[in-house]
């Protein structure tokens, strides 16, 4: 599979502060890939580099094998960007925005998009500014299906949807995604959503990238064990082992990618014996929060 | 692709301009009016007296109304893309994102330049009811400096609100301000230094590109 998009050393600062430092990662053709992260860890800096919306300090960002500082028309055409916020010109109708978008874009097909303003309870001229949040999140993204882009970028597809526009949004995605062999990458801060969505992950956390791998693998292989404290002078560091912890008196918390037995070894290695770890499953959310905590 | 584009400029200038083309209209009818108030009150000969003899500037009601519709189609046009970074959704069609940007300004350039074409036309003929050619050119010599200002404090204003860059548009409103005040100082306007400052505010439509290449590139 090729190479959608490829980063390569990436490196970012705002003024003097580091927002990712050697960040790499890439998109094969036809997956789903998140880019998930806690509020001003970098998504959106991301997204922007790659837009070529934003000089990287170092490093290099490839779009279909093109710099991302000047994709060429050709290759724009073959992206589909939805903006955080799903902004769109609100100054134009239902109709007038996607009369004016399929001239820009060869293969322009408006089926999908009336298809979805049909289920939207608004007229053909209404204005894009006097629709709710999740109308025009649905706007955003019928126009973004008739584009019939290779590559679809939405940054916070979520931001600002109710459960029912969110579920709407995933599934004509998901189906359209499945027909048509797309790659997507999307950002989201509701991460539940993405269980069953995502085929691979990144998960960044301020300045690192602490997972990258297919969904799967992640929500296979990282686990949550939890256990009693002997006593409350007990200390616990990350390392290989303990990705993460939480302890709250006596209850301890470890999240891992290590199996039952290796944690059970390190911490008789700290002097506890017979620990009586349980291993609690856990979402995508709960496994989220777990490796990049709740702060 | 361009009648896309020249679509969605209208869209935002449309109603600015129907009001400020009615602005313009209103202003010319007063002009009028008061001519023929001079006319009647002053009686024709203390009208022509006043006027070649002292330059009586009856027509001070226009004055501002080019650099007035330059900046609010300046505003209506790019306001809009810059609020919530919408302009990155134009910076993003499958188009060169200079030939967009000119595009975009060359929209509005035409749109005032029509509008004040129109506005000298409607000066003229009614200079000319109680004038003669010499009065009515010399009177367009003053009026030729005030549209030219417009065309340029669009250029100007336009390129201060694609500027991402807060330091940029503070040393570009007192740049463009000193500029827009040269168009107004009447009594130094010869031929070659109207001339001069046309090619001068032409230039000035090209700001909005360095202004775009901030954007486009994050700089802030």
């Amino acid at each position: 599979m090729e190479n959608v998009v490829e980063v390569k050393n990436l490196t970012h600062y705002y003024g003097n502060k580091l927002v990712f430092e050697n960040f790499n990662f890439e998109i094969k053709s036809g997956r789903i890939f998140g880019l998930l992260g806690k509020n001003g860890t970098g998504k959106t800096t991301t997204i922007n580099i790659l837009n070529g919306f934003l000089k990287p300090t170092s490093g290099q960002c490839l779009m279909f094998g093109e710099d991302s500082y000047k994709l060429s028309p050709l290759t724009k055409a073959r992206v589909g960007f939805l903006i955080e916020g799903h902004i769109q010109y609100s100054f134009m109708s239902i109709v007038q925005i996607e009369k004016f978008y399929s001239s820009f874009y060869p293969k322009w097909k408006k089926e999908p998009y009336y298809e979805l303003m049909a289920k939207l309870e608004v007229t053909p001229h209404q204005k894009l500014a006097k629709m709710s949040c999740g109308q025009r999140s649905q706007v955003a993204l019928g126009l973004i299906l008739a584009q019939d882009p290779d590559l679809l970028i939405l940054d916070d597809y979520s931001m600002g949807l109710d459960a029912g526009y969110r579920r709407l949004f995933l599934d004509y995605l998901n189906e359209y995604a499945k027909a048509e062999s797309k790659t997507i990458f999307v950002t989201s801060h509701i991460i539940q959503d993405l269980e069953n969505f995502l085929d691979d992950c990144l998960i960044i956390d301020y300045r690192s990238v602490l997972v990258s791998m297919p969904i799967k693998e992640f929500q296979s292989k990282f686990k949550q064990y939890k256990f009693h404290l002997p006593n409350s002078h007990f200390k616990l560091d990350k390392n290989s082992i303990v990705k993460n912890y939480e302890i709250l008196k006596d209850k301890v918390t470890v999240y891992s990618f290590s199996e039952k037995s290796e944690i059970e070894g390190y911490l008789n290695s700290l002097g506890i014996t017979n620990p009586a770890i349980e291993e609690v499953p856990m979402t995508l959310e709960d496994s989220f929060i777990g490796i990049t905590g709740k702060y | 692709m361009y009648k896309a584009l020249i679509f969605k400029e209208w869209l935002k200038i449309r109603w600015a301009y129907a009001a400020m083309t009615l602005l313009s209209l209103l202003a010319v009818t007063y002009v009028a009016l008061n001519m023929a108030y001079y006319n009647e009150f002053m009686t024709a000969k203390g009208f022509w007296g006043n006027v070649i003899l002292l330059g009586f500037p009856f027509y001070t009601e226009l004055e501002y109304i080019p650099v007035l519709a330059g900046i609010i189609i300046a505003i209506v046009q790019f306001a809009p893309e810059t609020n919530d970074s919408r302009l990155k959704l134009t910076l993003h069609l499958p188009v060169e994102e200079n030939k967009l940007l000119l595009q975009m300004i060359s929209f509005g350039f035409v749109l005032l330049l029509v509008l004040f074409i129109l506005l000298t036309f409607l000066l003229w003929i009614i200079i000319g009811i109680y004038f003669p050619s010499e009065v009515i050119l010399y009177v367009l010599k003053i009026w030729l400096p005030w549209s030219i200002a417009g065309l340029a404090v669009y250029f100007l204003t336009s390129a201060i609100i694609v500027e991402p860059i807060w330091i940029s548009r503070l040393i570009m409103i007192p740049f463009a301000l000193g500029f827009i005040d040269v168009f107004f100082d009447i009594f130094n306007h010869t031929a070659q230094l109207i001339l001069f400052l046309t090619i001068l505010s032409l230039f000035s439509s090209t700001l909005v590109l360095f202004s775009g290449y901030h954007f486009k590139r994050g700089i802030k």
